[in-house]
């Protein structure tokens, strides 16, 4: 039985994998490999930042005899980047999950439901960990400090550290759940929830930053700090270069901690998977709003699906608070930024419209709300199939639900950017031209991703929302966009002015636009039409 | 209103239906039967506009389903077996939504969701979010939002599924009164009772073949409809053997 609902889980967690939706079958041979191929592409690029950043405090550290706080270090970042990876989803997955109901029904003890959950939760927080964690073994084995009972250790170390990393997901999330399980009208409690522990992960990301490069410097310091405040930490370290006393120490406290975490689940899953599942209660008279014309309820409708999901908000469109945040800290501090390159590097100066633009197109395409857009529509897609509308109606309506979050902050932004650098006129109307652009290109590209690659049979939103491949290729193709017209201007400055490399510029993001788009209005639709 | 002609639709190689030819007219209430898989919710879904076919022609009052689809949309209504609304809505959100997409006036919007509403009893729990209903009150705000926007032609599939007897009495007046009114109704039920007592006409597929149709008199004659549908699920089994 556990091995079915476990299987049951691992199915579910990578189904966007090996599952095409749209054709409702499994994907076969090459399709398969090259999605494959693809994600351990994208994750090999992350790890190889992150190896780069091991590769240059292992050796050093461990030639100074504190190989162990090397390791201390990346476990600590892989935590984090675990934790906050996979704890978001945490609370949807495990315990509002749309088969819990359906589960609990059946002849299944509550426990075997709760570990099968929690495999998922300890592959999601892997996954992320990994991506830290493996680099940072690499860079041990390549450092020439590694020893035999080293290498052992250091293999094992990552998998407790996933253990670890799903106890705390599992504790955070818990709370997240049961708060949220008494609450009425939860988003926006959930957004500021969400917001808080990512302003904390930023904050904590670059502090680590700012860390490292002091820690090489002095490692005595920091190692006793360390060793003060996270102390399983000093002990995972040193267990990783060969210690096995302070790595069973470690093991046995995760593993207390752990089953720690599931006896109060285990006590408390039913309640929380069944809480507020009762009858519903009167809310008082209710009214029906003003009359709207077609567009704008299917507007409406967007807009409604958007402002009650603090996964979809959270995911898919903070770069619009980021924005804002960035244009009122540009105009505070951007002046001295800019003092700091006439004085630091004056040959940039007159580059600065093109250095400003690139941040302005990059913050930009962080906000994908067309990427799930067509695959939040899940099993409520019958009524946009039956009504009386077009299904470009219907596609419009989420393109627009991009535009509106998206290009005010746009404009902020790059009125706040304009205003500190201050170039001519026709410059900064470009500028804007560009940065609108983008916005625009974004906007109709992740809607036809999500058309190409829908899921509409997910039992988690956060599926549809975190785990769609249209998102992750939305994010890396708008950065890839953006990267490729930076080099191509690094390129071309030598012979095109800024203001003519942003008409181009222009052009060709318009161009790319009026494309898309034109294969939404062809193909699109026809696709939404036989989803 | 209704006129289905030769309807055929194929899942890969398997044909769910062939050549289905079906008149329904105003004032009439049709009711759709046969066993689990035998191809009413394709059909259904088919001259909803919801799911393409591959042969024939489907016209609402007229006007054919394949080339002016949205025109059609405008005179029918759909509910299906297991309404998934949307579940971030409240109940009053979403029938204003549906009665926004046909263009229901405010005048007429407030006067229908109040006595559609009450009838089914969810008039209170409209300010609720969607998510927090149970099939039955999904069900019931399913065909509320069917009927705000009074359409020429109702289609339902199996309709009674999850309606407790008072919400399936209040369904059935109202069927007999959008008729009356010179609607028209299409459903599927495996409720045969329900049909005999409640159709006009009645049609009996089986596995993607009409296999009788027209009124229930000339259908069931003197026998009962279930024994008229055992009878032909019966032929199915001693083919089988």
């Amino acid at each position: 039985m556990l091995t079915t609902l476990i299987k049951k889980q691992i199915y579910e967690v990578f189904s966007w994998v090996y599952r095409d939706n749209r054709k409702g079958e499994n994907r076969k041979g090459g399709a398969f490999f090259g999605f494959i191929l693809l994600y351990v592409f994208l994750f090999g690029w992350l790890g190889f930042i992150f190896f780069i950043m091991a590769d240059g405090m292992c050796a050093p550290l461990a030639a100074s005899g504190y190989g162990w706080l090397f390791f201390a270090i990346m476990g600590l970042i892989a935590m984090t980047f675990g934790v906050i990876g996979s704890v978001f989803n945490t609370a949807t997955a495990l315990y509002r999950a749309k088969d819990n109901d359906l589960l609990l029904s059946m002849p299944i003890k509550p426990r075997y439901i709760l570990i099968a959950r929690l495999v998922g939760v300890l592959l999601s927080g892997a996954f992320y960990e990994l991506v830290v964690m493996l680099p940072a073994v690499i860079a041990y084995f390549v450092s020439g400090y590694a020893t035999p009972m080293g290498i052992v250790w250091s293999l094992a170390a990552p998998l407790v550290l996933a253990l670890l990393i799903t106890a705390l997901t599992c504790i955070i999330g818990w709370f997240v759940a049961l708060i949220m399980s008494r609450l009425k009208n939860s988003s926006f409690l959930t957004m500021v929830i969400y917001l808080l522990f990512f302003g904390a992960y930023l904050y904590f990301y670059n502090k680590a930053n700012q860390a490292i490069e002091n820690v090489v410097a002095n490692p005595v310091y920091y190692g006793k700090g360390m060793k003060s405040i996270l102390y399983p930490f000093y002990m995972m370290g040193r267990g990783m270069m060969g210690e096995s006393l302070p790595m069973l120490i470690f093991i046995a406290t995760v593993l207390m901690l752990c089953a720690a975490v599931y006896l109060v689940l285990s006590h408390s899953f039913i309640k929380i998977a069944t809480t507020n599942r009762g009858n519903v209660k009167p809310r008082g008279k209710a009214r029906a709003g003003a009359q709207r014309s077609v567009n704008g309820a299917l507007f409406a409708k967007e807009l409604g699906r958007f402002l009650s999901s603090p996964v979809y908000m959270m995911n898919s469109g903070l770069g619009s608070l980021f924005m804002v945040l960035i244009a009122v800290l540009a105009l505070f501090k951007g002046g001295d930024l800019i003092e700091a390159v006439a004085v630091g590097a004056p040959f940039l100066t007159k580059h600065l419209p093109a250095i400003a633009l690139c941040g302005l197109c990059f913050s930009a395409t962080t906000n994908v709300i067309t990427a799930p857009s067509v695959s939040l529509e899940g099993s409520g897609i019958w009524i946009a199939h039956s009504l009386p509308v077009s299904a470009l109606q219907v596609l419009r309506a989420k393109i627009k639900l991009h535009l509106v979050f998206t290009l005010p902050p746009v404009l902020l932004l790059g009125a706040a950017v304009i205003a500190v650098i201050k170039p001519d006129a026709l410059t900064a109307v470009l500028m804007l031209a560009v940065a609108v652009s983008t916005v625009l290109f974004t906007a109709v590209m992740g809607l036809a991703l999500n058309l190409k690659m829908p899921n509409l049979n997910w039992t988690s939103e956060t599926v549809a929302v975190k785990q769609g491949f249209a998102v992750m290729l939305s994010i890396f193709g708008g950065w890839g966009v953006v990267i490729a017209l930076s080099f191509a201007y690094y390129f071309a400055c030598q012979y095109l002015s800024p203001t003519l490399f942003f008409c181009l510029a222009t052009a060709l993001l318009l161009l790319g636009t009026a494309l898309v788009y034109g294969w939404i209005k062809k193909r699109g639709t026809a696709i939404f039409e036989s989803l | 209103m209704l006129r289905i002609e030769n309807l055929t639709k194929k899942y890969g190689d398997k044909l769910a239906v062939d050549k289905l030819s079906l008149h329904i007219r105003r004032g009439e209430i049709y009711g759709f039967i046969g066993h689990n898989g035998a191809g009413k919710t394709t059909t259904i879904k088919a001259l909803c506009g919801i799911l393409g076919f591959d042969e024939g022609e489907i016209y609402i009052d007229g006007i054919s389903i394949k080339e002016h689809p949205i025109e059609c949309k405008k005179k029918l209504a759909y509910i299906p077996d297991n309404p998934e609304l949307y579940p971030y809505m409240t109940g009053m959100k979403y029938l204003s939504f549906i009665a926004d997409v046909f263009g229901v006036s405010e005048e007429n919007r407030m006067g229908r969701i109040e006595r559609y509403t009450d009838a089914f009893g969810i008039k209170a729990v409209l300010g609720a979010p969607i998510s927090t209903y149970s099939h039955g009150m999904r069900q019931k705000l399913a065909v509320c939002s069917a009927l705000i926007h009074e359409p020429e032609l109702v289609v339902m599939d199996e309709p009674f599924v999850g309606l407790d007897p008072k919400a399936s009495h209040i369904l059935k007046a109202l069927m007999a009164e959008h008729c009356r009114r010179g609607g028209a109704i299409f459903f599927s039920t495996h409720v045969l009772e329900v049909a005999e007592k409640l159709c006009h006409k009645v049609a009996i597929i089986k596995d993607g073949v009409l296999v009788r149709s027209g009124s229930m008199e000339e259908v069931k004659g003197d026998d009962s409809l279930e024994e008229v549908f055992l009878e032909l699920e019966g032929e199915n089994v001693n083919n089988a053997d």
